[in-house]
């Protein structure tokens, strides 16, 4: 579903990306973790073509994201608050989502009522600009509006940040049951190693641009990854 | 018949789909207000001499109304275009039927003049000729008379069809009716030709019984039933080409109905202006020189180039101001555009919608103060066409350089974030291009004739609008890595 060839990005001299080659299938949750300046972000970022790349391409689909706005169809993607329209209420954000998806209003209402454990808002928080929401009910919001469109490709940077250990179960519930035996793709970044171990398919580990280790989950793979965590602070 | 026919199927049409509810008595009192509306149209007709008497006795009733008929008549053409409804949902209801193609539109095409302003001209025009025409005319010129208006009417209804067909192919055809605004301007200012002198010109005639006028007259008509035919066969073969085809047009006729993504976007950016501090400290701040310029103007006795440069800082202050930071004002939400499927050529057409609006509304508050002379008007017009035709396509241009994040909820006062030189760099060009082009031309023509070639510089922009919005959005995309990157930091 992804693939990308020879990817490089810098800023200055410092490389933030660096990838020979990379494939993610269809039906994968592909899990990224890593340390802060990794690069995990900016790998994303080049994903949904918010970068221009030194040198390589990103596919979606077989097509290079950089020459066709055909991937943003069936992508969903929530990076940071960037995504978010600020000066919008959490349903006029969705509302608007849902008609640039072309999604009928009982359609997008029975979307919405989907998330209603995960999205559970007061109605006097719903009447908030999402400016002065909290800044996990920022981050709800946002996942909510990457979510909506039921999307094929599903990217997510940190989206456990700001959220409350419930909500950050249900949202793994959500992920696993909207994407399980299927053909969708979810390609999820996190600072989490129990939640990346929970709910992926397959964990990659990327530090200084580069993915130094990308395997299928399984028991061995997070002893490996807390391993390599552990090896980094020296302990 | 066919008149009998649509006033019995609106009867039943508006009974059988009512719901007992609010729209119920909203159809019934439209209803009695047609009705009422009708009644008086009759009465005036009936006793138009009394009517006249009553405002003003020196009238009189005969050329009054046939001083009036072009202008009776361009006001039906407006009422026709905006009241009766287009033919595209029903042509799509009538190509499901095993009917001929030509049949369908033939009768589209009877059926066009049964609407309610051809009901309410021939209320009024049938009594009234009666009354005050027959009496100081013979029957022959009566007759004549009342067939030549017949012709009129008929043209009318096939005119209003022919805008709104055209507008169904595309909505760029909206410049006609004002390329006829601009010719009929021209004809008075170099001819001394008005509204006035053709109806008198018309009416005259009509009682003269001049027989190759009433041969004109049929020839118009049969021309614009034949051009309406072709243009309803090319809607057709469009809906054919696309199953989904859906033009502008329909925006103008119901906004709901239209692919209402230009109406989301607005709505977007009309909630921008209102909800965000920084925003709507720059509406308001655009407010302050325009009640200024309100106040100054009636006393303003400065050269031409000064009066035009205001005129055109006038009527596109509101577009300036908010388009040199287009892309700016969106920096904290751009990557959210960039990543969603987002139409961005309805994107930015929503922009040009508002702002476009936003002009006409001061143009047409500041109008009254320089109604004094012709070419103050004119000035004024051009000024307007020109920021809408050239102006505002420049700043969308040249806003994409513009890579400065904005802080939305900023501080209004003394806040520089998201000034650069190439707002300063548009706003001149924008102010000094048309006055070195009047300026030029001055050596060879007259003031008018320069301000005519503006309005057609002005204008060609607007015709090739999908060429030049191609252009401003190949631009936006060229710069968009540079301009995110710029909008996060």
């Amino acid at each position: 579903m992804i693939r990308i060839e020879n990817l490089l990005k810098k800023y200055g001299d410092t490389v933030a990306t660096d990838i020979g080659a990379l494939n993610i299938d269809k039906g994968e949750i592909w899990g990224l973790v890593g340390n802060n300046g990794a690069g995990k972000t900016t790998l994303l970022r080049l994903m949904l073509d918010l970068l221009k790349p030194d040198r390589g391409q990103i596919f979606s689909d077989s097509v290079p994201v950089s020459k066709s706005e055909h991937w943003k169809e069936y992508t969903g993607s929530f990076i940071d608050n960037n995504f978010l329209i600020e000066f919008l209420t959490p349903k006029e954000y969705f509302e608007f989502i849902g008609k640039i998806y072309g999604m009928k209003k009982d359609e997008l209402y029975e979307k919405l009522s989907s998330f209603s454990h995960f999205f559970s808002i007061s109605q006097t928080e719903a009447g908030k600009y999402i400016r002065k929401l909290s800044s996990g009910f920022k981050q709800k919001t946002g996942i909510v509006g990457a979510l909506l469109s039921t999307p094929e490709v599903l990217i997510l940077d940190e989206p456990y940040n700001f959220l409350d250990p419930s909500s950050q179960i249900i949202l793994n519930k959500i992920l696993l049951s909207s994407f399980q035996n299927s053909t969708k793709t979810i390609i999820i970044s996190s600072h989490n190693l129990k939640h990346i171990s929970d709910i992926c398919t397959r964990i990659a580990l990327m530090d200084k641009g580069k993915i130094i280790k990308d395997v299928p989950n399984t028991s061995e793979t997070m002893a490996d990854i807390e391993d390599y965590f552990n090896n980094q602070t020296g302990s | 018949m066919i008149f009998l026919d649509f006033i019995g199927n609106s009867v039943k049409r508006s009974f059988r789909n009512a719901r007992f509810d609010l729209s119920l008595i909203i159809k019934i009192i439209s209803w009695i207000s047609i009705l009422y509306v009708f009644i008086v149209l009759i009465y005036a007709g009936y006793d138009f001499k009394r009517v006249i008497q009553t405002i003003d006795p020196a009238l009189n009733p005969v050329t009054l109304v046939n001083h009036l008929l072009l202008h009776l008549c361009a006001a039906a053409v407006i009422l026709q275009f905006f009241s009766t409804k287009g033919f595209l949902k029903e042509i799509i209801t009538y190509l499901h039927l095993p009917v001929k193609r030509n049949k369908i539109l033939s009768y589209l095409l009877i059926s066009a003049p049964a609407n309610y302003v051809m009901a309410g001209l021939l209320l009024f025009f049938i009594p009234y000729s009666l009354r005050v025409i027959l009496p100081y005319y013979s029957p022959q010129q009566y007759v004549f008379y009342i067939s030549g208006l017949l012709i009129i009417f008929l043209s009318v209804t096939y005119l209003s069809l022919f805008f709104r067909n055209l507008f169904e192919i595309s909505l760029f055809y909206i410049i006609l009716p004002f390329c006829l605004m601009i010719g009929f301007y021209v004809l008075s200012l170099l001819a001394n030709i008005s509204f006035t002198t053709i109806s008198d010109f018309v009416f005259a005639q009509l009682i003269n019984q001049n027989i190759y006028f009433l041969v004109f007259l049929i020839v118009c008509l049969a021309g614009l039933i034949t051009i309406n035919f072709l243009l309803l066969k090319n809607i057709i073969y469009r809906i054919y080409q696309d199953q989904k085809y859906q033009s502008d047009y329909q925006f103008l006729m119901n906004p709901y109905s239209f692919n209402s993504d230009i109406i989301n976007y607005a709505l977007m950016e009309i909630k921008l202006i209102i909800r965000n501090k920084r925003v709507r400290g720059f509406f308001l701040f655009a407010l302050i020189p325009l009640v200024l310029f309100y106040t100054i103007l009636p006393e303003n006795n400065e050269g031409l180039y000064f009066t035009f440069g205001i005129y055109i800082m006038i009527s596109g202050m509101l577009g300036y101001i908010f388009l040199q930071y287009l892309f700016s004002w969106e920096s904290s939400f751009f990557d959210f555009l960039m990543s969603k499927k987002f139409d961005m050529l309805k994107y930015l057409k929503s922009k040009y919608w508002i702002y476009s609006i936003l002009s006409l509304v001061v143009f047409m508050v500041f109008l009254p103060l320089l109604s004094q002379s012709k070419t103050e008007i004119h000035i004024f017009l051009s000024a307007l066409l020109y920021n809408l035709g050239f102006g505002y396509f420049l700043f969308f241009f040249l806003a994409s350089y513009n890579r400065s994040r904005i802080d939305l909820e900023g501080k209004v006062f003394f806040n520089y974030q998201g000034l650069n030189k190439v707002q300063f760099l548009a706003l001149t060009l924008i102010i000094l291009l048309p006055l070195l082009l009047i300026f030029a031309l001055s050596f060879i023509m007259t003031l008018t004739q320069s301000l005519l070639i503006l309005n057609f510089l002005s204008l060609v922009p607007l015709l090739y609008q999908n060429r030049v919005w191609q252009v401003i959005i190949n631009q936006l995309l060229k710069r968009k890595y540079i301009n995110l990157q710029g909008y996060r930091t």
